[in-house]
């Protein structure tokens, strides 16, 4: 209990647009170096310095990328859901502007997964497109992105728009699994696949490490581009209250 | 109209049938759910139920209940001309109306959820398209698979329970998010 209500309170404290305004513009500059740092290490040690898999040879250096944008789709989508409840439940309007930021990057991150994916799929399966259950998924977390972003950007009022994009993030995230399961069960239904690679050998700690490393790279890249991004947004919205004003004009003096 | 685009042959159709019935009926659901909100709208109906007092989940699943009977009677009278003109046995018919009773609600709660989404703005059939078809996939798999399995001699059951139990949910949780989305855009 003891942990859980400085938690609480600094979630609140977090909710005043002044002070994430502030804790945001001091904590943007580490995670921007950490992000950089991590992701040019992860991507060197990874491109020349991890040996060639002993089955796809170089061409397997794509999952670098691959992985850690697939990943990172899923997990922005999970965080997406955790701010819609914040803003459902708590009416937290700084989760509102967070939703709307994070969705560009997620559409991104899925797409990018999936391009990548499908880069590596020609080499490796002899095909650029298969209707296989995973590939399938992230198609469907893709449109959801897309269809999460039009309908914000069809609503002219921002703050109604948080609230309903809020509602279709949840409304998806129910049904997330269900589409995973059922496109799972239809495809496995229809014809066994030949082409499952996700059995592949466990994979070796040299090519472990740098993996991990492209993770958290691009972890903290996305949580920077958001940060700053929301930074921007909160500007604009609340151009007329007294703090911007205050603080903008204490800089000019 | 699908086979004369497609050979004629009937190994063919019937193994396509199941898809492009489902397709059909979600291309329908989706044309007439365009207008389901939009006569209260424009007439005042909605900002009435605001104002009544009564809990609006309720008085949205009424009328998403009342618009689904509407809906399932042609759909079902449809049935055996379809079994027609895809030689369908009277055992695959039968599945396929249980398939549209037990999978028709989740759709048009989906549907009904989609244009209150969409309930004034302009050019909204290609947003609602676009929010409709990934949360309408499952029972789209769900629904040809079941008529699939039919056609395998198989037993449907399990399959038609699980459509039965996403209807459930969908008639249980969406009236909420569809008044949620109701309120916020009225809210002006």
């Amino acid at each position: 209990m003891i942990s859980i209500i400085p938690m609480w309170k600094l979630l609140y404290q977090l909710a005043s647009p002044k002070l994430f305004y502030a804790l945001a513009g001091r904590i943007i500059p580490g995670i921007a170096v950490c992000a950089l740092l991590t992701l040019i290490i992860g991507v060197i040690w990874g491109l020349a310095f991890t040996p060639p898999d002993y089955q796809q040879g170089d061409a397997f250096r794509i999952i670098y990328v691959h992985v850690p944008s697939a990943f990172l789709s899923m997990a922005l989508y999970g965080w997406m859901g955790f701010l819609a409840v914040l803003l459902l439940v708590w009416r937290i309007k700084i989760a509102g502007l967070l939703i709307s930021q994070i969705a560009p990057i997620g559409a991104c991150m899925a797409f990018l997964a999936l391009i990548t994916g499908s880069i590596w799929g020609k080499p490796m399966w002899g095909a650029w497109w298969v209707w296989d259950a995973r590939l399938t998924s992230e198609l469907i977390l893709l449109l959801l992105y897309a269809a999460i972003l039009a309908t914000h950007q069809a609503i002219k009022n921002k703050e109604d728009g948080d609230k309903i994009i809020a509602i279709l993030t949840l409304v998806g995230l129910v049904d997330l699994p269900i589409i995973h399961y059922s496109v799972y069960w239809w495809n496995t239904l229809h014809q066994g696949s030949t082409l499952f690679v996700f059995a592949r050998p466990k994979i070796d700690s040299s090519m472990l490490y740098p993996l991990l490393l492209t993770i958290i790279g691009f972890f903290l890249y996305c949580l920077w581009i958001i940060l700053e991004k929301a930074r921007q947004e909160l500007l604009l919205r609340e151009k007329r209250q007294t703090w911007v004003k205050i603080q903008f004009e204490g800089e000019a003096k | 109209m699908f086979p004369l685009t497609l050979k004629p042959e009937v190994t063919l159709l019937r193994t396509i049938a199941p898809g492009l019935v489902w397709m059909a009926i979600l291309l329908s659901m989706l044309l007439s759910a365009e207008r389901l909100f939009q006569q209260d709208y424009e007439q005042g109906v909605m900002e009435q139920w605001l104002v009544s007092g009564r809990s609006l989940p309720l008085l949205v699943s009424a009328k998403v209940i009342a618009h689904w009977l509407f809906n399932l009677l042609p759909l079902l009278i449809l049935c055996p001309l379809v079994a027609l003109l895809f030689s369908l046995s009277v055992w695959e018919t039968w599945v396929l109306a249980l398939t549209i009773l037990t999978g028709t609600p989740a759709l048009l709660f989906l549907c009904a959820l989609v244009a209150a989404f969409g309930v004034g703005i302009n050019q909204r059939g290609v947003l609602m398209a676009l929010i409709l078809l990934p949360l309408a996939l499952p029972l789209l798999i769900f629904g040809s698979g079941t008529l699939t399995i039919a056609m395998q001699d198989l037993p449907v059951r399990g399959y038609l329970a699980l459509l039965l139990a996403m209807s459930l949910i969908a008639a249980g949780f969406l009236p909420y998010a569809i008044a949620g989305v109701i309120r916020i855009s009225h809210v002006d």
